[in-house]
């Protein structure tokens, strides 16, 4: 009985909680004080019976509605920290991708530098070497990804 | 008990999945030394990239795992 829980809307299950409580009480009452009362008085057991049954169910109910609220109201609070832990995340990333970026800045404006020395000093460089090809080969086989 | 909520794996930075490029290699018949120079110095600012992207991706992961970590 408790699974249907999960399947009813939270208003309607409160109404229906309450609905059984109230009229399992109400049942009680006209049951104990009306037996006395003519009409009321024939059907008096079976109303008490009736009554109290409802009113049972409703406790049961109560009870089970109060567990699950609880369930329900922890899932809501780890699902609102799970929306603020993937806001963060995100943030995060965005701090990465503008680390990253400042990085490449940097090391491209070193790599530039670089290059523009080699080409101002490429003479002198050039002047006291020549290289044997081998020096080629073996650079380019360090290279390659083993 | 745990509570089934559901939680996806955190989205990666779009710079930090591209993968490091080969090095590049010294033209045949080079025979200035200026030529082999202007080489290992793109292979120098690939391999920087390169290292910074791993150190982010060690920065990425520890931040991430913080942040997951914090949930319960």
């Amino acid at each position: 009985m408790m699974w249907m829980m999960h399947l009813l809307p939270e208003s309607f299950l409160i109404f229906i909680i309450h609905a059984l409580l109230v009229v399992g009480l109400i049942g009680m009452v006209i049951g104990f004080v009306g037996s006395k009362i003519p009409f009321v008085g024939t059907y008096a057991t079976i109303i008490k019976i009736a009554s109290i049954l409802l009113f049972c169910i409703g406790v049961y109910w109560k009870g089970g509605y109060s567990v699950e609220a609880d369930w329900r109201q922890r899932v809501a609070e780890l699902e609102e920290k799970v929306k603020d832990a993937e806001e963060k995340s995100r943030q995060t990333n965005v701090v990465i991708e503008t680390k990253y970026r400042d990085r490449v800045k940097t090391i491209t404006e070193t790599r530039e530098r670089v290059v523009e020395k080699i080409k101002e000093r490429e003479k002198v460089i050039n002047a006291k070497c020549e290289l044997d090809p081998s020096v080629i080969s073996i650079l380019n086989e360090a290279a390659k990804k083993p | 008990m745990s509570v089934p909520v559901a939680r996806k794996f955190p989205e990666t930075p779009d710079v930090l999945m591209l993968p490091c490029p080969p090095l590049t290699r010294i033209k045949e018949g080079t025979t200035k030394l200026s030529g082999v120079v202007e080489v290992v110095t793109d292979n120098y600012y690939e391999y920087h990239k390169c290292s910074d992207k791993n150190d982010l991706w060690i920065e990425w992961y520890k931040a991430q795992k913080e942040i997951f970590d914090s949930v319960k």
